[in-house]
Order: C-alpha cells, then structure tokens, then sequence
C-alpha cells in the first residue's frame, strides 16, 4: 500500500524537487506551504504516514508546527524529518527534542531521501 | 494493518502500528489465556513488541518471516 | 530546460526581488524585526534552492549574506545603511547568476572570483564570528561510547545456541578481518512519540546474526503498564560496517553503543555435556604438546579424539572448535591452552581471563593517541576516498581547458586534508608540487607528490583490523566507534571553487538576435554570390571577354565554397538536440499514465539527435499532443492488457533519428489501434466524407481521416487530450515547418505515427517555374515529378480536367485559375503542357504552367506585414540578379 507524506516548505522549488523524488519512488505526496497550512490539511482529515517539514517558514514555522502535529490526536506518533541546512546544528537539537524523529540536510538527493525514509517509515 | 480480534486469537498482520498497542494490552489483559497468530505479520512497532513481552501471551502461529521470528522467539522466551 | 529548473528560477527572482524590498523597507525602519526575520527566511530558501543544482558560485554569496543576517537577527550586529549596500549589489550578482542560468542552463565558470569578493565583504561585515568555523568545531565531541566487556550484558549466553557451522563462519571472517560488531541499542523512553520505531530501526541492520531483547526495568503489573514508554533494551551481532550502523543509527547515536567483539567471543562449543571417552590423558598430552609448540600432533590426538567420540557430544564441539583454531590461529598458545582446559573441567572456555585490564597494554596506548585526534575507521576511510579522489582527478588527460583550476582545487583538496589530520609537515613540498604543476600545464608533479606519502594517515592511526586478529589483547580491544564522522570534507567541497576563476569560458552566451543577423547576412552572401554567373554571362556575351569571364567563374567557385561552408557553420549554431523536448516526456508520462490508471514504460531514445532550434521548438507541441493520444486512445488500462493477454505495462516509444537532410521521429505504441472502419464510420457522421468516398476508401487512407480537420477519434472527450483539438492540428504544425507526418496502426497491436523534418528550415530548395512572363518558386520537397502533357491526354471529368500519368488519374489546374489570373497557361510547339506535379496529402495534383527553369537554393523569409496574410505564398525570397521570387504555397493554393 503506497504510504503517504506530508511535505511543508515555503519553496515550491523545494517542494518539487522532494515531491518529485518521492513520487517517483511510489510515494502519495501532499504539501502545504507552511505550518497554518499543514495544520489545515490534517485537521480536514489528511492521514500522512510521514511528515517532512521545513524549518523557516512564515505564518507557522516546522518547529512550532511539530508540537502542534504532536499535541493533535491521532498524531502523536507519527514520524517527522524535519528538512535543514549544513549550519542549523541547533535547530536540529531543538527539533529533536520537541519530537522530530530525524532530519534532512538540504539539498536532498533522491537517493539518499528515499534510503532515509525506508529506514524510518516501516513497509514503505 | 490493524489486528483482527476474533473470539480466541487475534491475528496481526503485515505492519502492526503503534496505534495498535494499547488494544492489544487491554485485550491481554482481558483474556489473558487467548492466542496470537503471527503468522502473516511482517513487522510490529516497538510498543507491541514490549506489549508481548510483558504479557507473554501464547502464540498460535509464529510469523513466516524468519528474522521477525528469531526475534520474537528470542523476546518472549527469556525473562 | 527542466521544470525544476524552471519553478527554480521563477521562484529565485520572486525571492530576489522579495529581498530587495525587504532591505528597502529595513533601511527605513532597522529595527524591525518582523521584517528581518522574513529577509532571513527569503535569503535562506534561496540558498536552500541553490544547493538543489550545486550553484557553488550562488550558494557563497548566498550563504555568507544568511550567516551576515543570521548575526543580526540574533542581535550581535547592528543592521546598517553599508550591510544594505553590500546585501543589495551581493544580490544583484544573484541575478545576474539566475539571468547566466536562465540563457545557458548553468553558470559560466568565470564567476568564482566575484563569488568571493561578495562573499567575503559580507563576512568582513560579521567580523571575527564568521560562519563556518562553528561549523567545524563539533568534530570531536561526540565520541561518549564507553567500551565494555562483551559477557556482562543480559542473553549473550543464548549465542551458544546458534548454530555451530555460523559461529565458525563469523569466527573465521572476524579473525581472517572482517568486522565483528555488538551493537547495543537503548532507546529512550519517549521516543515513541519523536515517531521513533526502535524494534524497526534495529531489525535494519545488515548482516545480523544474533539478537536479543531484554526490558531494561521489569515489567509494572500490566494494569498499571504503559505501552506508550519504551522500556526495551536491544542488542545485535553483526558483520557489517560501522559506517553502515552509524548511519542507520545517524538520529539517535547517544543511544547506541557499538562495541568491536573479539573473534574468540564466539568459541562456544555446545552439545551434549554427557558421556564420551575418558580425558584425562588427553587434557596432559595435549598441555605438553602446547608447552612444546607441536601443533601437528597436538592436531593429530585431537582427530582422534574426535573419532572417538560421537558428533552430538560437547567435547566434540570443543574438539572441533580446537581443531579450527589450531588452523587459524596456530600461533595464538594461550586460547589453545584455555579450550583444552575447558575439556578438562566440562565448562565453557573462559575466555575473559585473556583480556585482564591490569596487564600493560602497548596497544591501547596507542589508541588513546587515536581517540585525541578523534580518528574513527570511517574517518581512515573517508581519507583515503578523498585521496583516492584526487589522484583519479589528476590522472585525466592534461589537456583540457580546465586543468590549472583542476590542479589547484586538488592542491586545495589535499592540503585541507593533511591539515585536517595533523600533518602539515607535508604541506610546503606539495605547494612545490603544484608550482611546478601550474608551471608545466602538467599533473604529473602533483602525481609524483602524491605517490612519494606513504599512506600518511597509517602512521596516525593503527590499522583497526590488524587489531582484530590479535587476540591477546585486554579489554580494551572492545573498541568503541562514536559517531565521529568528520566533516572536513564538505568543508574543501567548499573552499575548492575559488580558484577556478582563472580559466577561460569554453561556452559563450550568444543572444539569438546576434545568431539570426548572422543567419540573415549570410543569406545576402548567398545570394551577392549567386550575382557572379550572371556578371560572368554578361562578360562573354554582352562585352566578349572570355578570359574575365572565366576568371569570375573560378572566383566564383571559391566565393561559392566558402559561402556554403558558413551557411553550414551558421546552421550548426542553430543546432539543438531533440532532447530539449524529450526531456519533458518521462515526467509527462508518468503524470498523465498515473492519471489514467495506466502503467507505461517510455522508451526514449536518439536524443541526441540535433536540428535547427526553430524545428525543435516546433516539435514541442505536436509531439505531447500525440503522447496524450497514444497514453489517452491508446495504451489500454492493466485489466485490459492483461485480458489481450499483451503485458500489463504498456509500451511508449519515442525515437529520434536523422537520415541524409531530415529528421525523424517516430512515436509508437503497442496500444489497441486504431480501426481504420471504425474512423471511416465516424468520419462519415461527421460529414467529413461522403459515402462514395467512404465506400472506395482504402485502410490507409481511413487511417489518414484522423488527420482531417474537425476529427476526432475520442468517445468521450477526456480531460487530457481532445479538447476539440485534434491531430488535424498537430498535422497543420508539422506541415508549418516543411514537416510531414505518417500514420500506420494495427488494430490491436499498437500504432506508429512517424514525423519527417527538415533538418534546419533556413535553406529551401525550390523549382522556378515561369508563368505569363513572370517567374515563381514551388518548394522542392512538395514537386513529384515534372511532366510535359500532351494536350489530347486531357479529359474533361465533372467540370474538372485531368489526365492519367503511369496509370494514376491526376487532377490538372492551371496556375491562372489558382492565382486568379486570366492569362491561360501555353503549350509548347508539340502542344503539351508544362505540369508541375505536387504531392499534397498524399493526393498527387499537376499545376499547369508556362515552362520550368531551374532549381535554387533560397533564404525563404516570410510574407511580412499585409503580405502576410496572403496565404498563397509561403515566402519571398532575392535571386542573385536581384530580383525578387515569390514562392507559392501549393498546399493552400489548392
């Protein structure tokens, strides 16, 4: 059964990018632009087996929208990569502890994508 | 894919969430002398796996897949 | 270009221009922070985009203005009118980056040095808290794995229980080399709900070969039990490489502990501890023989004993076990002497009294040295791949136009790894290398460089696995591996293309205005020249000075080569590759196959194939509106296929090849057809035929109906193709450009649709026909035949007149009535009539004319202005006496 993921980031460019990867590896792939946006589409029913998030974004940023996705029934278990940049060490640590289950180092390649997710996704 | 209670066992198959977990406790608890099959279950989210292991509750079949096998046998033999 | 390079670009300049408001509105008002946090949001998903197609030139800047705007945002800088300056011309260079990417595909590499400057007057601004030094700070720090014995974890006794035949296999491969890890894994209690799935992440492991799982604190009564706090602790032997559990493990490492297991761990004889011989005596002799060094006995009472006692027996387990150590290990006295002791006493070997962790220990000493530097076995290895990198780069033949940036990024590279472990000693003679390098245009020096290190990191660090093999180590040989992977080689990634500014551009950037003046003037020349024959003809005949003329003649030739050549040269410019196009069809495929719930493999192939730009860009249209088709009419749903007993996945080919001037394309589908009476059915409903044609209609010609205007095959007009729009357009698209296009289909095995063009559409061919004293040119690639008709072969049927050529009823028109004039065309002295025979949509038709001259080469511009709605003609064109020729267009004439 082809897993869903939920992808977040303010740059479509980045989002085409990684949708494209995912798509082609079989995977069902809906995005929103930013935080308020993710909310909206899980709180109208979207059910992600995987949430990749951005960390800068406007309106509500990834590390605010991983509490609110944790504190959002029927989510608190479900795996999160957040997407990040060489330097944001911090960010990661922070992630992490308010319950990001891995991150990615942008720019992502698809390979190394999809090899990321099948570790952290079981039966994708 | 959720597991199927029937009246004596419950079958788990294919991946077992971890959604699944607190069920399993409470239906272990409630008939602590009904079965698992395990036969067709592929893999288990940790929190089932300790969810066994703490109930240690009879198997009616074990899984087909050997590694998921060597596990659990190895999980739920010891204390 | 690609789509994501497109969505790249557009959304670049959105974010550039984002940025320069934000610096606008910033110089007003400094101190709001609303708007500093949306510039560094704006500047960072810029940088995060670039990264995506490795604009190293772009992600400096980029990445120096993020860090310059990360210190203000964190209150450590103050924001000022020269940051703005600085940030606004560093982000005009960022245009003019996306503007190089935009025309080109890439950027020029004559950039690096200006990617510098900009980056370093941002950093001058942040001041001594540049950027990347935070960076690389972080190398050493997390090396907490503690090394432990293997025995005092809970369930290693259960590893007896593996079978005896793969414990000895791992034996040999961990003592012959391999790696022999314990990996332990505790997960912490609330990583459930950080999305974590230990039992998932630790049955990933490669190459495991024994596991347990224990509860790290007994269970609470299950009324009381919390399914949702992981209370496990795992624990795995394996084979692979620590960088493979490293990375597996890349989340969590402060949870995992990776432990290097000695070979000997997995001696464990099993078996029946009952019965056997008496072995007393052989305990004694096999003790002397060890205390004597006679290995080959001591082998010899071993076997003996062997044969001696039944296979199921412990001993003979242990026997076996001494036996394959013996072999392996000859010279390793004090394990052979611990597994005869454990003959003795029944008991299994214990193996714990070789590693005593008092003993002095040379090795360990050693390593303590290693764990200073922070070198793991992944950091040896991830050297030796840069080294190993370098030497591969250097060995490329000298002479392309890159080799002096080539030579100093290599130089660059392996300096920065030498520093990176400690060895600038060997610095100042590979900065002699690469001058001598730099001098000679040669990598040979720097070669010669590099073979003269012997293996420089060796002397650094002890070889992990020679480690392995010597089993009189203590404890300590439990090695632990942090997750210390360095990072120093992102950084010389970094830092390599500052240098490359010095070479030259080997591809320029040409506006295709400047292409097409080319293209104009050489057509002028084409036709200057042409004017030469004329003044040759006029020499002898008009003035009679024969030498002159056939001086201009041979002057001529010369002109005329050299013309041609350039015409050719010119051309070549033009030239693209058809996967300019195809590019876009895997993704197009795949869209619309998933769409439609079909499965389709593309097969492309011939990409290479070149032709002019405007051939290509013609291409683009037609050819996805025939890929709809084929996915859409074509290819059947999986059910369908399967049912038809073809294969479930369908197959789409696009090929592109070229012969002699054209090229073509062929699109075939392995669909369901199409069935010629079907269309002709249609095509009569649709009042596109009437029923005597649709009578006398062949399977060809049926076929060809699809290409007829207002027909379209499509029961139910989908979403994705037949929009009203059907292939009579894609045919009207292909004929623009001097195209033709075919169609052959096969009810039920699929369909071909071949598509023949020019190679470049610059030059056209053309008859000179002569008509009430006035001269046209009919293109070339449309005239069958030239044919004198006897008048008397004319025949009148239904108000049309026509005659029969090689047993074909030809329809004959007579170019006065096409263009509207009332000059009738003449008949030569034996009374027949010069015809032009023009194929048009397969239909042969003659023109009737005067007479026919000769055929020329012309520039074909097209009608202009009020011209251009002439539809008669396709073009005007100058013949080389300066006269203007007009050429029709048959095909709309008629």
């Amino acid at each position: 059964m082809a897993k869903t993921i939920l992808i977040v980031d303010d740059s479509a460019t980045m989002i085409m990018s990684v949708k494209s990867n995912l798509e082609i590896a079989g995977f069902i792939v809906q995005s929103a632009e930013d935080g308020v946006k993710a909310m909206a589409k899980l709180k109208s029913g979207l059910k992600p087996d995987l949430v990749i998030t951005d960390i800068n974004m406007p309106n509500m940023n990834g590390i605010e929208l991983i509490q609110n996705i944790r504190s959002f029934p029927g989510f608190r278990f479900i795996p999160i990569l957040i997407l990040t940049t060489e330097s944001q060490q911090a960010k990661r640590d922070e992630a992490k502890k308010l319950g990001a289950t891995g991150w990615l180092v942008k720019p992502v390649g698809g390979a190394e994508l999809i090899k990321i997710i099948k570790q952290v996704l079981p039966g994708a | 894919m959720p597991i199927i209670y029937q009246k004596k066992i419950a079958v788990l198959q294919d991946n077992v969430s971890i959604e699944e977990a607190e069920g399993l406790l409470e239906w272990l608890i409630k008939y602590p002398k009904n079965r698992l099959n395990l036969a067709n279950c592929n893999h288990l989210h940790t929190a089932n796996l300790q969810v066994m292991m703490a109930v240690k509750p009879a198997i009616s079949a074990w899984p087909k897949n050997t590694n998921l096998r060597a596990w659990l046998e190895s999980a739920l033999k010891n204390t | 270009m690609n789509p994501l390079l497109e969505q790249f670009l557009s959304e670049a300049r959105e974010l550039l221009q984002g940025i320069a408001e934000k610096l606008l509105q910033l110089e007003k008002d400094p101190d709001s922070t609303l708007t500093m946090n949306e510039l560094f949001r704006l500047v960072h998903t810029l940088k995060g985009n670039s990264g995506l197609f490795e604009f190293y030139d772009m992600i400096r800047v980029l990445h120096a203005g993020e860090d310059l705007l990360d210190a203000v945002r964190d209150g450590r800088l103050n924001f000022s009118q020269l940051m703005a300056d600085r940030l606004l011309d560093a982000m005009d260079f960022v245009v003019l980056l996306i503007d190089e990417i935009e025309a080109n595909g890439s950027i020029g590499i004559n950039h690096g040095q200006s990617s510098v400057q900009f980056a370093d007057s941002l950093r001058q601004l942040i001041g001594s808290e540049g950027g990347e030094s935070a960076e690389t700070a972080s190398i050493s720090e997390d090396n907490s794995s503690v090394a432990v014995k293997p025995m005092i974890f809970p369930g290693f006794d259960s590893l007896g229980e593996l079978p005896e035949e793969l414990l000895m296999n791992h034996y040999r491969h961990a003592v012959t080399g391999g790696h022999l890890w314990l990996v332990e894994y505790t997960p912490e209690e609330e990583c459930f709900y950080k999305g974590e799935d230990p039992f998932f992440q630790i049955r990933q492991i490669p190459e495991a070969f024994w596991q347990s799982v224990q509860s790290r604190e007994p269970w609470s009564p299950l009324i009381e039990l919390d399914a949702y706090r992981c209370n496990l602790a795992f624990h795995v032997l394996t084979t692979t490489t620590s960088e493979e559990l490293l990375e597996l493990f890349r989340y969590t490492p402060e949870q995992i502990r990776i432990v290097k297991v000695p070979a000997m761990m997995l001696v464990l004889p099993q078996g029946d501890p009952n019965g056997g011989p008496v072995y007393g005596d052989f305990v004694t002799d096999a003790l002397g023989l060890l205390q004597n060094g006679d290995i080959p006995a001591l082998q010899a009472i071993a076997r003996t004993m062997l044969e001696l006692s039944s296979p199921s027996l412990w001993v003979s387990s242990a026997l076996r076990w001494l036996l394959l150590l013996l072999e392996i290990e000859p010279d390793n006295g004090q394990a052979h002497r611990i597994l005869v002791e454990s003959l003795r006493t029944l008991t299994p070997p214990d193996w714990l009294t070789i590693y005593n962790p008092d003993d002095p220990d040379p090795v360990a000493e050693q390593k303590e040295t290693t764990v200073n530097n922070a070198f793991t076995e992944s950091d040896l290895l991830a050297f030796n791949d840069i080294m190993h990198a370098q030497r591969e780069i250097l060995s490329q033949p000298d002479s392309d136009a890159w080799l002096q940036g080539r030579l100093s990024s290599v130089a660059a590279t392996l300096a920065a790894i030498h520093k990176s472990v400690g060895r600038t000693d060997v610095l100042p003679s590979l900065d002699e290398a690469l001058t001598l390098a730099l001098q000679d245009d040669k990598a040979a020096p720097l070669l010669a460089w590099l073979d003269s290190l012997e293996s420089p990191l060796e002397k650094v660090v002890p070889d992990v696995h020679e480690e392995i093999a010597e089993i009189e180590l203590p404890s300590s040989s439990l090695e632990p591996v942090g997750n210390g992977i360095s990072e120093t080689d992102t950084e010389v990634k970094f830092g390599r293309r500052a240098e490359d500014a010095y070479t030259g551009p080997k591809t320029l950037k040409v506006d295709q205005v400047k292409i097409d003046r080319l293209m104009g003037l050489i057509g002028e020349m084409v036709v200057a020249k042409n004017s030469l024959p004329y003044l040759a003809s006029r020499a002898e005949n008009q003035y009679g000075v024969r030498e002159i003329a056939r001086e201009i003649k041979t002057q001529y030739a010369v002109i005329n080569r050299i013309a041609e050549e350039m015409q050719d040269a010119i051309m070549q410019v033009r030239m693209m590759p058809v996967s300019f196009i195809f590019q876009r069809f895997p993704r197009l495929v795949r869209d619309i196959s998933r769409k439609l719930g079909k499965d389709v493999t593309l097969i492309l192939d011939g990409e290479d194939t070149e032709a002019d730009k405007n051939i290509v860009e013609a291409l683009a249209d037609p050819l996805i509106h025939i890929v709809r088709n084929s996915l859409d009419h074509g290819i059947e749903s999986p059910e369908v296929r399967k049912a038809a007993g073809k294969p479930k996945v369908g197959r789409l080919t696009i090929r592109a090849s070229q012969e002699a001037d054209r090229v073509y394309i062929e699109i075939s589908d392995d669909g369901k057809g199409i069935n010629a009476q079907e269309i002709k059915r249609k095509a009569y409903e649709k009042g596109v035929i009437d029923e005597a044609t649709m009578e006398r209609l062949s399977e060809q010609d049926s076929l060809n109906l699809v290409f007829a205007a207002g027909f379209s095959t499509a029961e139910v007009i989908s979403d994705l193709s037949g929009r009203g729009v059907g292939m009579d357009v894609v045919r009207s698209a292909i004929e623009k450009v001097n195209g033709t296009i075919n169609l052959e289909s096969e009810v039920g095995k699929g369909t071909r649709i071949r598509l023949s063009l020019p190679l470049s559409m610059a030059v056209t061919n053309v008859m000179i026909v002569e008509f009430d004293n006035q001269i046209f040119g009919v293109p070339m690639d449309m005239v069958v035949e030239t044919v004198r008709v006897p008048n008397k072969t004319i025949r009148t049927i239904k108000k049309h007149l026509t005659t029969v050529l090689r047993g074909r009823i030809v329809p004959l028109l007579a170019l006065n009535e096409l263009l509207g004039m009332d000059t009738q065309p003449r008949a030569n002295e034996e009374n027949e009539m010069a015809t032009l025979v023009v194929r048009i949509n397969d239909e042969h038709v003659g023109i009737m004319v005067d007479d026919f001259r000769e055929t020329v080469d012309i520039i074909l511009k097209p009608m202009a202005g009020i011209l251009g709605g002439l539809g008669g003609y396709s073009g005007s064109a100058l013949l080389g006496d300066g006269s203007v020729l007009m050429v029709l267009n048959p095909k709309e004439l008629i």
